[in-house]
């Protein structure tokens, strides 16, 4: 288990799928205290809400491993580490784009499928994620994305913490 | 949660009884941990959306115990990062003494079982 690629998939998979369940639980905490939730909720069908928290977790684990492709991230480096934020604000950028370009997808299909003749707010919809809301989810992507990345570092460091202290018990 | 819950037992027992091969299983049980994760969180968004606008308002009795139960959800991944990573420092030969991962996975499963008590309160209303 000490091959490398090994572990920078497994590094990428804990470290994305950490971003996609902290982002859905953070809105949840945000809009569930609000009130109104279920009623907003209702609007979605089974299969759009599954299909766009699937595409939120296939893009940030995108995101998340070409964020980390060539660095030695576990080691902790700062100059590492300063490539690694510059990444996460670029690539949590191209996260938030990929994401709206999924959803505006997933709900124009959604759209066509359940209302074939009536698909023009859908298609005005998804004109106005490609003229403005690209470069508002790029925004919003960067700066959730640099966030994510300092509580990534954050937890590296206690890990490291962890494993430098040895913690041996008496049956080393 | 039955795999998140009832592997992180294993794990915890196993640390306690053993040092051998402690982390090949933790690494194993860190990838199938965040597939449940993630997991977890989709189906408890979709059944929070399958109860539509019958559901109870953040007021009521049920309504602050799934607040609680979303941020001791919150508090459990929070707290799974670091050791996900430390099993993979370690896995990866970054660190070479041995470490105690006792602690770690006892506390996980303690907020697994107090999530799994909470879930069962949500379900009986």
């Amino acid at each position: 288990m000490s091959d490398a690629p090994r572990v920078n998939g497994v590094l990428a998979w804990v470290l994305g799928t950490f971003h996609t369940s902290v982002f859905g639980l953070a809105l949840l905490l945000l809009l569930y205290p609000r009130g109104g939730f279920g009623a907003a909720l209702g609007n979605l069908s089974t299969l759009s809400g599954l299909a766009i928290f699937l595409a939120l977790w296939a893009t940030t684990l995108f995101t998340t491993l070409r964020a980390l492709a060539g660095l030695n991230w576990l080691d902790d480096d700062p100059a590492q580490m300063a490539v690694f934020f510059r990444r996460a604000f670029r690539w949590g950028g191209v996260n938030g784009m990929l994401f709206l370009a999924a959803l505006g997808a997933i709900l124009l299909l959604t759209a066509l499928a359940t209302a074939p003749g009536s698909i023009t707010p859908a298609l005005i919809f998804f004109v106005f994620i490609a003229a403005v809301g690209l470069v508002v989810s790029y925004i919003v992507g960067a700066i959730v994305g640099v966030t994510l990345g300092a509580l990534d570092i954050a937890a590296l460091r206690v890990a490291r913490a962890v494993t430098r202290s040895g913690g041996s018990s008496s049956r080393d | 949660m039955a795999v998140a819950f009832g592997g992180a037992f294993l794990v915890a027992w196993l640390s306690w009884r053993t040092r051998d091969n402690v982390i090949e299983t933790a690494v194993r049980y860190e990838q199938v941990f965040w597939a449940a994760a993630g997991v977890l969180v989709m189906t408890g968004i979709g059944n929070l959306g399958a109860f539509g606008a019958s559901l109870l308002e953040p007021s009521t009795g049920w309504g602050t115990t799934l607040i609680a139960k979303l941020w001791l959800v919150a508090a459990l991944i929070m707290v799974s990062l670091p050791r996900s990573l430390a099993v993979v420092l370690l896995a990866s030969g970054a660190r070479t003494r041995p470490v105690d991962l006792r602690p770690v996975y006892t506390v996980t499963t303690s907020i697994f079982a107090t999530i799994v008590a909470l879930a069962i309160v949500l379900a009986n209303g």
